[in-house]
């Protein structure tokens, strides 16, 4: 399973890319050939660096101690079962107060603004809760 | 009811080291700091484990501190 791990996770980044660009295509069909480029090298270069930071992590490692355990596990567990209720009330509370200052739509641009934000705040806290 | 145990006591009499145990259990230099300080509790595999890996009985190694 550890030697097939790599080309699984390559497969499926591949094949979320290949998704991905298929639903832009089919909702932004003119999408400019250098958008798509930066897109695909984004991910491209992103699964690059972490492949070598993850390979230059495995040769400075001087003894067998693993990486996480049963209490990684746990905390990680722990982590998204408050982040679960901090993201619902935290949204809900977001648009009470942008009601309350009269806003009746949200741009889908901006909702997926916030999402990549949570994304992005969940990956981190789960970076930091696994080291702990 | 809090559990205490003698996990460090007996780990240094035996002379073993954090890292040597964690390598050897396979669990996380922090996760035995954690169970020595008495802020986790392992699982009862782990704790089976521990015991088999120290060679002693459950209650040398745990105990149930009453209120």
């Amino acid at each position: 399973m550890k030697k097939w791990g790599s080309i699984i996770i390559a497969i499926m980044i591949i094949g979320g890319m290949s998704i991905g660009f298929y639903l832009i295509d089919l909702f932004i069909p003119d999408l400019p050939t250098g958008t798509v480029a930066a897109g695909i090298g984004g991910s491209v270069t992103g699964v690059a660096i972490v492949l070598v930071v993850t390979k230059l992590k495995q040769l400075r490692k001087v003894n067998n101690v693993p990486d996480v355990d049963e209490r990684t596990w746990l905390n990680i567990k722990n982590f998204y079962a408050i982040s679960l209720y901090v993201v619902l009330i935290g949204s809900m509370l977001l648009v009470c107060i942008l009601f309350a200052f009269g806003m009746r739509t949200i741009d889908i641009g901006a909702l997926s603004i916030y999402l990549l934000l949570i994304f992005m705040l969940l990956a981190a806290g789960t970076f930091i809760v696994a080291r702990r | 009811m809090k559990v205490k145990n003698r996990i460090k006591e007996i780990r240094l009499e035996k002379g073993i080291s954090q890292v040597k145990m964690a390598e050897d259990l396979q669990i996380t230099r922090q996760t035995i700091n954690a169970i020595e300080n008495h802020k986790y509790n392992p699982s009862l595999e782990l704790a089976l484990k521990l015991i088999k890996y120290l060679d002693v009985t459950i209650d040398e190694i745990f105990e149930l501190e009453e209120e």
